[in-house]
């Protein structure tokens, strides 16, 4: 297991490699100097002036230094300053990474509660009424534009019933609640977020639980099972599900790319104060070092959830291992 | 062979209804100017944010343009951003796909090493951050979705190589001599391309939701050329005075990746031999 360990972390280097040169050469192909908002706004520039500050960022020297110099300052965490306000990017992040993972983590947990169910249902009961009807109700959440969703409910719930907030991650009052006071308010805040979050992922996983269990229930050893005389519950749940739930496990690793590509947009628009309304809100003002770091810590995220995954996987499937 | 699959496929009740969508919407993309009541980029201001009626059968927006016919034009933008999005990135994904699985070595691991890298970024970042900085048109958006979605099927045709350059009849044609890019493209592909279907069927849904989105950031499609996204970010403006502005186009979105994404499973269960 720890010859696997190490195997599966080198094979993460290249990898982390990779991330960082992609996210530098997309910004350096794109049109335009990082420095160009710095300067647009002030006419009274000088051409001097300009060429100080491109000297500062290291603009005038080969791309391949500019890179070094980038990777040396990242091994530090130091991803500089916003062109925004001018505090250091490491820090913005710090302050929005709280609220993107507290709400994908409660997304992906709500995911699998109701998923796996959902696609061991639909497996045993292959078509019945209810395979039919959650069928088609993944299919539209699965379909649903996500923002369309957003501003649909937060009209319902927030405007027209007045039951939820509909944005933002508590209320104005929140320093004078009371602990329980704050977290109703915190819980109140996120329902919306979370289940737009959580409907619209879940076709993924429930699909994939009920290919997975269909191709079990075919094998010998369930056929064994029921021979065996045992129960219809202890076969599908302690037999079948049991096999089908292995490569699940590796699921999880490709839902984060997916659930925080989907933070870029309704956290944009529930106002909610994560890395991906940071990300959106860097992109549209050009906001180099801040998007260079979003997208580098993203990656990186997604990395290391791989590779939890896999290793999860090789554990709890010994096979693997050996391979 | 194909009439079987046909057959199977025609008795699937969703994928059927997926079908009929789908063919209305082409239809409607090809005759927009016969079926649009008015013009879709001039209104009539006088006749601002009017509610559906006879002769605005989805109402008019803040321009006095009538959504109907606005979006019977977007249908053209969804659908051919969907289907050049996703031929984009089929052709590249089981190009590379192929190479990958069928020389394997070190060109397989320089392909699926970068696609490991690519699969750690989410897409509409990336896309995101290309549009941001290109003009946003119709054809960026098309190349950008296109040129980011392809990783996914780069693996699965990989996959799908490995096992199938293992049979028979492609050792029995490498032993007659045959070339190796006859072998891969005749006798290979073929042979991969049912799972390519599936996946290209389901990423056409997930190219026009990402369209959509983009255009709701105002980085897709601007205006006044119409598309179903563009409508709803003016439709948010005005929510609160004319539902109708948001509604419409939410829902042609909604049942148009529905559709596709029903066509698409279809499709799956027919070629999928363990589900039958």
């Amino acid at each position: 297991m720890i010859s696997y360990i190490f195997r599966r972390l080198l094979l993460t280097i290249p990898v982390l490699l990779g991330i960082t040169v992609i996210t530098f050469l997309v910004m350096h192909l794109s049109p335009g100097k990082p420095t160009d908002i710095l300067t647009d706004m002030n006419q009274k520039i000088t051409v001097e002036a300009k060429q100080r500050l491109v000297a500062i960022y290291g603009l005038d020297k080969p791309v391949y230094v500019q890179y070094g110099m980038w990777i040396k300052r990242l091994a530090k965490l130091d991803f500089g300053k916003s062109f925004k306000d001018d505090r250091p990017v490491i820090k913005k992040i710090a302050e929005r990474l709280p609220a993107t993972l507290l709400l994908n983590f409660l997304s992906i947990i709500f995911i699998f509660a109701i998923a796996i169910p959902i696609g061991v249902i639909s497996s045993v009961k292959k078509d019945t009424v209810f395979d039919k009807i959650t069928t088609v109700t993944v299919f539209l959440g699965f379909s649903v534009p996500t923002f369309w969703l957003a501003i649909l409910l937060m009209i319902f719930f927030g405007l027209h019933l007045g039951w939820l907030p509909i944005s933002g991650f508590r209320s104005i009052n929140f320093d004078e609640l009371t602990f329980f006071g704050k977290f109703t308010d915190i819980t109140k805040h996120l329902i919306l977020p979370v289940f737009v979050s959580a409907f619209t992922g879940l076709a993924g996983l429930s699909r994939y639980t009920k290919s997975a269990m269909l191709e079990v229930l075919h094998q010998d050893y369930i056929r064994t099972a029921r021979a065996k005389g045992l129960t219809e519950s202890t076969v599908i749940f302690k037999h079948a599900l049991r096999n089908a739930l292995i490569p699940v496990v590796t699921i999880i690793g490709l839902t984060i790319p997916d659930l925080i590509g989907g933070s870029f947009i309704f956290e944009t628009i529930f106002a909610w104060p994560g890395m991906g309304r940071l990300g959106y809100e860097a992109i549209m003002s050009r906001d180099y070092p801040v998007i260079m770091a979003v997208g580098t810590i993203v990656a990186i995220l997604t990395l290391f959830g791989n590779l939890i995954a896999d290793i999860t996987y090789a554990y709890i499937d010994p096979r693997i291992r050996y391979r | 062979m194909l009439k079987l699959y046909l057959e199977k496929l025609l008795k699937n009740k969703l994928a059927k209804i997926g079908i009929l969508i789908i063919v209305a919407l082409i239809l409607t993309a090809i005759f927009s100017p016969l079926i649009s009541t008015h013009n879709p980029i001039e209104g009539n201001i006088l006749e601002r944010l009017q509610p559906p009626s006879k002769n605005h059968f989805l109402g008019t927006d803040e321009m006095g343009r009538d959504v109907f016919s606005r979006m019977v034009y977007g249908t053209r933008i969804s659908i051919s951003i969907g289907i050049i999005a996703v031929g984009i990135s089929v052709i590249v994904g089981t190009f590379l796909g192929l190479i990958s699985g069928y020389f394997g070595g070190k060109i397989d691991t320089v392909i699926m090493r970068f696609v490991d890298i690519m699969l750690c970024f989410p897409t509409f970042f990336l896309i995101l951050m290309v549009i941001a900085f290109l003009e946003p048109n119709i054809y960026n958006v098309m190349i950008v979705i296109g040129l980011t979605s392809w990783t996914g099927l780069a693996r699965l045709v990989r996959g799908e190589t490995l096992s199938v350059k293992e049979r028979d009849f492609i050792i029995a044609a490498k032993g007659l001599g045959l070339k190796k890019r006859r072998i891969i493209f005749v006798h290979i592909l073929p042979n991969v391309i049912a799972p390519v279907i599936v996946a290209s069927i389901l990423g056409v849904g997930a190219a026009i939701l990402t369209e959509s989105g983009l255009s709701f950031l105002g980085l897709g499609v601007q205006p006044p050329t119409p598309s179903w996204g563009n409508i709803l970010t003016s439709g948010k403006d005005y929510i609160h005075i004319a539902w109708w502005l948001s509604l419409f186009p939410g829902l042609a979105i909604l049942v148009t990746v529905l559709s596709w994404n029903l066509l698409g499973e279809g499709l799956r269960d027919v070629f999928d031999p363990r589900i039958n």
